[in-house]
């Protein structure tokens, strides 16, 4: 059935919106939580992941795939230079989203277990946040409005530390 | 999904990765914000390494996790009272640095000062009457922190002596041992102080190197010496060259035929000519050139980075450092948020 040339094992991922996406095993098991979930044998044909949307989804499963098929640090001691910077400019072109998405895509890495791409939101965020002002964090991150600091805090922690605010 | 509220764990993340400014500044965001970013565990484990630069001009912070290019927070001026004060950078711990002032005004004032949140404190004034050289060391015993102070003394029969000064503060921290630094005047070598012995050592420095080089010409390296750790090993880096640089580490403790050179690196060329200012933690070292030029180069990659330069920052005097070599220590530490007042002198 499957015109796929290869023999590898496939797996479906079913998005909260109901779609599903087939994926070779080794794509999948660049998430530690679908590898556990494998080697548990807790896994059936479909995985339901009724907490992420299938747009948010279909960007996981892209960086996994490019994640997978590319060399692994401990395959070989010499990794290809050029390897590494093809990786290292898809993850820059990767991260060029909106940061709703960026945010989405975060939660989702969290859930799946996926360390690189954890760390690659992160740092995302971090450098668009690194220049703003607290009330553009606030609106940025849907920060609770019932969380702020009270008016006489805030404005002594903006005091002791005016420097920061420049 | 952006409704969901990010995990504390996630959001740790985010903020580790933030230099100390927007950090400071964030504090402002929320409660929860300010809850995480004050956890000393938060800072701990965020553990940034800066690079602080003093002497002549007003302190500057490197940060080396940041592209060069993020002008804003690769380095950094720090303004106040500091700012038109000659300092001397006697050592770190817990973010804190310890600072001496060598300026007529304030001359032997040593303070402790927290550079992320700008807080200082006054330790002891010393009284300084005018000598030689006066090195400063600085290190842990087990239960206090010690600040060593080394004169020399042209005295008008003994010829020139040397006296020792040693000021303690309250604290708790793991043990060190032995302090080292690098003297360079009236001879060439290095000075060892056994901290729970309270003795100290002269040692020589390594043979194996042209030992014309460490007498006292001009022309020579001499006081081009710079002292770090390496693997928890003293270490040493000097020129053997105008563009070759050579680090040595001693293998033993306190014994001083145990240097075993472990490598060297060329940097520079002639006529821009660089020079060694400091070892960094992560086997990377930090040059300078004659048009302050800083660069960092890693050892371990046989890589370097071209920091900004620091005329590059507002009112800056530009003045050459390479005249002040000697005097210019600039030192690695880790961020905090610890107030200097938390800690006193006796």
């Amino acid at each position: 059935m499957s015109t796929s040339s290869s023999s590898s094992k496939k797996i479906v991922l079913k998005s909260a919106d109901n779609e599903t996406f087939e994926i070779d095993e080794i794509v999948a098991l660049e998430s530690q939580a679908i590898k556990n979930m494998i080697e548990d044998e807790c896994a059936d044909n479909v995985i339901p992941l009724g907490n992420i949307d299938s747009k948010t989804l279909s960007k996981i499963i892209e960086y996994c795939k490019k994640h997978a098929e590319s060399p692994k640090k401990d395959d070989n001691a010499d990794i290809d230079e050029k390897a590494v910077e093809d990786l290292k400019s898809f993850d820059a072109e990767f991260a060029k989203v909106d940061m709703p998405l960026i945010q989405d895509i975060l939660m989702a890495a969290n859930f799946l277990n996926i360390d690189n791409l954890i760390g690659l939101m992160c740092r995302t965020i971090a450098d668009r946040i690194k220049g703003k002002t607290p009330e553009e964090i606030r609106k940025i991150l849907n920060i609770n409005k019932n969380d702020l600091l009270s008016p006489e805090q805030e404005a002594k922690a903006r005091e002791e530390n005016s420097w920061a605010f420049d | 999904m952006a409704e969901v509220s990010m995990p504390d764990e996630i959001l740790d993340n985010i903020l580790a990765r933030l230099p100390g400014k927007p950090l400071i500044r964030f504090r402002c965001v929320s409660k929860h914000w300010y809850r995480l970013i004050s956890d000393p565990c938060f800072m701990k484990s965020r553990s940034r390494q800066m690079i602080l630069f003093g002497y002549p001009w007003p302190l500057v912070v490197i940060d080396d996790n940041v592209p060069v290019e993020d002008k804003a927070h690769s380095m950094l001026k720090i303004p106040s009272l500091l700012e038109y004060t000659k300092v001397y950078i006697v050592g770190t711990f817990n973010g804190l640095v310890i600072l001496v002032f060598t300026d007529i005004l304030l001359r032997g004032h040593m303070i402790l000062y927290n550079p992320l949140i700008r807080a200082s404190k006054t330790l002891s004034v010393m009284d300084q009457p005018y000598n030689r050289c006066i090195p400063y060391v600085f290190g842990f015993d087990t239960d206090e922190l010690k600040v060593v102070r080394f004169e020399f003394m042209n005295h008008p029969t003994q010829g020139c002596v040397f006296k020792c000064d040693v000021f303690h503060l309250k604290t708790s921290i793991f043990l060190n041992g032995f302090l080292y630094w690098a003297f360079t005047l009236v001879s060439v070598g290095i000075l060892a102080l056994n901290v729970s012995e309270m003795e100290i050592s002269f040692l020589t420095l390594p043979h194996g190197r042209d030992a014309k080089k460490f007498s006292l010409h001009k022309s020579d390296y001499t006081h081009e010496i710079r002292l770090g750790s390496l693997n928890g090993y003293l270490c040493m880096l000097t020129k053997t060259d105008t563009i070759t640089f050579s680090v040595r580490v001693m293998t033993e403790q306190g014994v001083q035929n145990s240097w075993l050179k472990t490598f060297s690196f060329t940097f520079g060329v002639e006529g821009n000519e660089f020079h060694p200012m400091c070892i960094l933690g992560n086997g990377k070292i930090l040059l300078v050139n004659g048009s302050n030029q800083i660069v960092i180069y890693d050892t371990s990659k046989d890589s370097y980075k071209i920091s900004n330069n620091l005329a590059s920052l507002d009112d800056f005097e530009e003045e050459s450092m390479i005249a002040y070599l000697r005097r210019v220590h600039p030192i690695e530490y880790t961020e905090s948020l610890v107030s200097p007042s938390n800690f006193c002198s006796t």
